[in-house]
């Protein structure tokens, strides 16, 4: 019979990690909500930014940009993986993980990664991956010099010819309990029309197209860094928050098993001892 | 309302300035250009400087890295990589970055460290500038 003392210490231990993981699951709950703020603040100005990128697309034509004009050939691609900075989070990490070992597998040409964030030191060294650079220090909401520092960095890689091709590996954010592993290609970019560009304007272009191209092209990929970051950080926190709030839901369940278990074993010492009882005084009564 | 134009500063972060202004002075890479009410459609490539507004008759600075400009309909709008207004600029901040860059320029490591490195230094040079420019 199990002892009711340990029990006891172990239904304190799980009512411990139970509010461990409700704290969790706040903490993420307000990183969440900042993240997602930052992602309003940016609106206006991607917004703007793709604007400009319309007009320049349907207005003129021999645009050329070093960051659009693919490659002749691609011998190395860099995939950018964008992990959580910590664990805890259920499947969030494995899965990008996961789907980036298919991906270099697939396109089976020479790579190099860069991760972002930092977990997994440990799991990526055994996995025998190819881990060029890592950028540890992001933080929990990401913000604008983080993405322009990795953005720059990339930029630099694709430039000075290290590599022909950048990919971008994340965890896509569709719903708090969705998201899904994305390869989106970076570098060269592929710069698209929204649907809503129609007008046809004349513009006066200063100095010239090509020069406002580099510009805008420098705002697009940074844009994308920091709409990816976001994207991820979203993901994560959401799924630490899916993560968090199934583990405290079982928590609750398992102390209710506990209490069941130490109130049976409570209920079987006293039916002992009361026997005890009944059987000495039955035995003192026959002395008499 | 037909002397002004609506301008704003919008950069990743956020709006960082939104008012009507009677003149606006923006560094293109070709040179700085002067913006006022009514002007034709215009876009342009920006650099690191300083933008000169007047809204109500006073002078305001802000500090720019790079970006577009894009003018159309009596609205300016300017899209920077980074941009902070004289007011909110850190002026030991700017010059320890500055120091920095041109340590950095002094080691002449490789061609792109030396290209970031000068790139660095004129957006602390801009962001000093403009500084002073407010508090002159």
């Amino acid at each position: 019979m199990a002892n009711m003392r340990a029990i006891r210490t172990r239904i304190k231990s799980v009512k411990n990690t139970e509010q461990i993981t409700k704290a969790m699951k706040m903490v993420a709950v307000s990183k969440l909500r900042r993240t997602q703020n930052s992602m309003q603040a940016m609106r206006p100005f991607a917004e703007k930014s793709q604007e400009v990128m319309d007009t320049l697309l349907s207005g003129s034509s021999g645009l050329k940009n070093r960051f659009i004009t693919p490659r002749k050939e691609v011998k190395k691609v860099c995939y950018v993986l964008f992990l959580g900075n910590r664990g805890l989070c259920g499947a969030y990490n494995s899965a990008v993980l996961h789907y980036a070992n298919s991906v270099i597998k697939q396109s089976g040409k020479d790579y190099g990664l860069v991760v972002c964030g930092r977990w997994g030191k440990d799991v990526l060294a055994n996995s025998k991956l190819n881990v060029v650079h890592t950028f540890s220090e992001l933080s929990d909401t990401p913000t604008v010099d983080e993405a322009l520092e990795i953005s720059d960095y990339l930029k630099e890689l694709y430039l000075n010819g290290e590599y022909d091709e950048v990919h971008l590996i994340y965890q896509r954010y569709i719903t708090a309990l969705r998201q899904e592993p994305t390869d989106v290609q970076f570098l060269p970019a592929k710069p698209e029309k929204s649907d809503s560009a129609g007008q046809t304007r004349v513009f006066i272009f200063e100095p010239d197209t090509n020069s406002v191209l580099e510009g805008v092209m420098q705002l697009y990929l940074n844009n994308k860094v920091m709409s990816t970051l976001l994207d991820a950080k979203c993901g994560e926190h959401s799924a630490r928050m899916t993560a968090m709030t199934a583990a405290a839901d079982s928590t609750k369940s398992l102390i209710a098993e506990l209490d069941l278990k130490l109130n049976r074993v409570r209920q079987a010492a006293i039916t002992t001892e009361i026997s005890e009882i009944v059987g000495g005084a039955s035995a003192l009564k026959k002395k008499k | 309302m037909a002397d002004k134009i609506n301008f704003q500063i919008a950069t990743a972060d956020g709006v960082v300035c939104d008012a009507m202004a009677s003149y606006v002075l923006v560094p293109l890479t070709d040179g700085d250009a002067g913006i006022m009410a009514s002007h034709a459609a215009m876009i342009g490539a920006l650099r690191e400087g300083v933008v000169k507004y007047v809204i109500e008759g006073e002078e305001h600075y802000a500090a720019v890295s790079g970006g577009v400009v894009s003018v159309a309909d009596n609205e300016l709008i300017l899209l920077a990589r980074t941009a902070e207004k004289a007011e909110t600029i850190d002026l030991a901040r700017a010059q320890a970055s500055k120091k920095r860059a041109r340590a950095r320029i002094d080691r002449k490591n490789s061609d792109i460290d030396l290209k970031r490195a000068e790139l660095s230094l004129q957006r602390a040079i801009a962001r000093e500038k403009a500084y002073r420019l407010m508090h002159k």
